[in-house]
């Protein structure tokens, strides 16, 4: 572990990371929001930092997070910054982890076989996964889907923060994926839906090439830039044996009785 | 460009994925992926430099594809150059003809699926895809009081976030 009086040396999802303060309560705060972020997949390390993290207060710009010497985010509000920073560092490790691609999107497992429905925040994914879970799905992540190279899918478990009628947020704990096999080799990837709500949509599945599916999953892809070649390679994997299909939706709770029993015989 | 002369397909900075009657290119200098159909990626591959667009049209019908005139292979030509996966950019063929003109003129003498080309651009940054989920205004480190817009877009940072609150 390489620590000083200023900072530490972690590792999460292969990326070596350093967080830096000089300030021992922002230092600690990011260390806690840091773990909760990347779901206690941070652990000390001696490798030489890729991505340094510089937390600070001044007159001039409030509460700052510095990546790599730039300005990340900064504020009067603690809790608001380190909530950007909670988000900004999910994304930042997922656009550069080197042997995962990870994926905006919902992910259920069914009978041993994961149900992917990629989509961006307020899209409705959380609300879908979660009427899937009710119905008997095996929880695996409300955010991010993580292949590795095989195509097969991780959890990434968060609680589910879902928006109540009031305009707050309400955190559900939902018990992740049980199974020996659901956490340590991953699921395969059986079916891949996309999805939009709208109301009274009739569910009219569209089944998509391979292709197709994987054109229609490159916004939600976080590596696409930082590593085209090697995200393409996995999402092919998934693409080429996973059912890909397009269609609206009405409210979730019916949806998901629908789509269940659609994908009774791929899953 | 003249009938003798020969495109070359782009290399350089694409990662090609080839799949059942589709090919994948991903643009990585322009952050852009392409889906060909079959008759598009006959086309891009045949474009080697030494073949010319009647030597195409030959190597087209001979690999069982169809039968196809000259302006078929010109309009995958036209793609292919305007979504810049040639060496050398192309005049275009068909300028100041309507798109629904020439489908049809090509479609009714081809047998084989006309060229298409899908295209889309990888988002920006990734943040933009995400929130803060933000359950309140004053928790908004972007642009506090700006929250009720809905869309916190802060100057000179790079994401622009989306908050709820």
């Amino acid at each position: 572990m390489t620590a000083s009086k200023d900072g530490q040396n972690f590792i999460s999802f292969g990326i070596p990371v350093r967080f830096e303060s000089r300030n021992a309560r922002l230092f600690q705060k990011a260390i806690e929001t840091a773990d909760r972020a990347l779901i206690g997949n941070l652990k000390p390390t001696r490798r030489k930092p890729e991505h340094i993290f510089t937390f600070g207060r001044d007159k001039e710009r409030g509460i700052f997070v510095e990546h790599n010497g730039e300005l990340a985010t900064c504020g009067e509000i603690e809790r608001g910054v380190f909530k950007y920073f909670d988000s900004y560092l999910r994304v930042r490790i997922g656009e550069y982890c080197p042997n995962r691609v990870f994926i905006h999107s919902g992910v259920v497992g069914i009978n041993g076989k994961a149900l992917l429905i990629p989509g961006n925040s307020f899209s409705g994914k959380s609300t879908l996964v979660l009427e899937l879970v009710r119905l008997g799905a095996e929880y695996f992540s409300d955010e991010f889907a993580i292949l590795d190279r095989h195509g097969n899918v991780h959890p990434y478990a968060r609680p589910i923060n879902m928006r109540t009628d009031d305009g707050k947020y309400r955190p559900y704990t939902v018990d992740v994926g049980k199974s020996k096999r659901s956490r340590k080799a991953g699921l395969p990837v059986a079916a891949v839906l996309f999805t939009k709500y709208q109301e009274n949509a009739r569910f009219r599945p569209k089944i998509l090439s391979p292709a197709e599916g994987i054109m229609s999953v490159t916004p939600f892809t976080l590596p696409i830039r930082v590593n085209p070649a090697y995200s393409i390679r996995v999402l092919q994997q998934v693409m080429n044996s996973a059912l890909i299909i397009r269609s609206k939706r009405t409210h979730a709770p019916r949806f998901a009785e629908i789509l269940l029993q659609y994908l009774n015989d791929f899953l | 460009m003249s009938e003798l002369q020969t495109p070359k397909a782009r290399k350089r900075g694409l990662v090609v994925q080839e799949m059942p009657g589709e090919m994948l290119v991903y643009d990585t200098e322009t952050n852009k992926a392409h889906c060909l159909n079959d008759s598009a990626a006959f086309v891009w591959t045949s474009c080697n430099g030494v073949n010319t667009v009647s030597d195409i049209v030959r190597e087209f019908e001979a690999n069982a594809k169809g039968t196809v005139t000259q302006d078929f292979v010109w309009l995958a030509i036209d793609q292919l150059s305007s979504k810049g996966l040639l060496e050398t950019k192309i005049e275009p063929r068909f300028k100041g003809k309507s798109r629904r003109d020439v489908l049809k003129t090509i479609g009714l003498a081809s047998v084989a699926a006309l060229p298409i080309i899908a295209s889309l651009a990888a988002p920006q940054s990734a943040l933009a895809a995400t929130s803060c989920n933000c359950s309140r205004h004053s928790d908004c480190p972007q642009v506090p009081g700006q929250c009720s817009t809905q869309m916190c877009a802060h100057t000179g940072m790079t994401p622009a976030f989306t908050c709820t609150a």
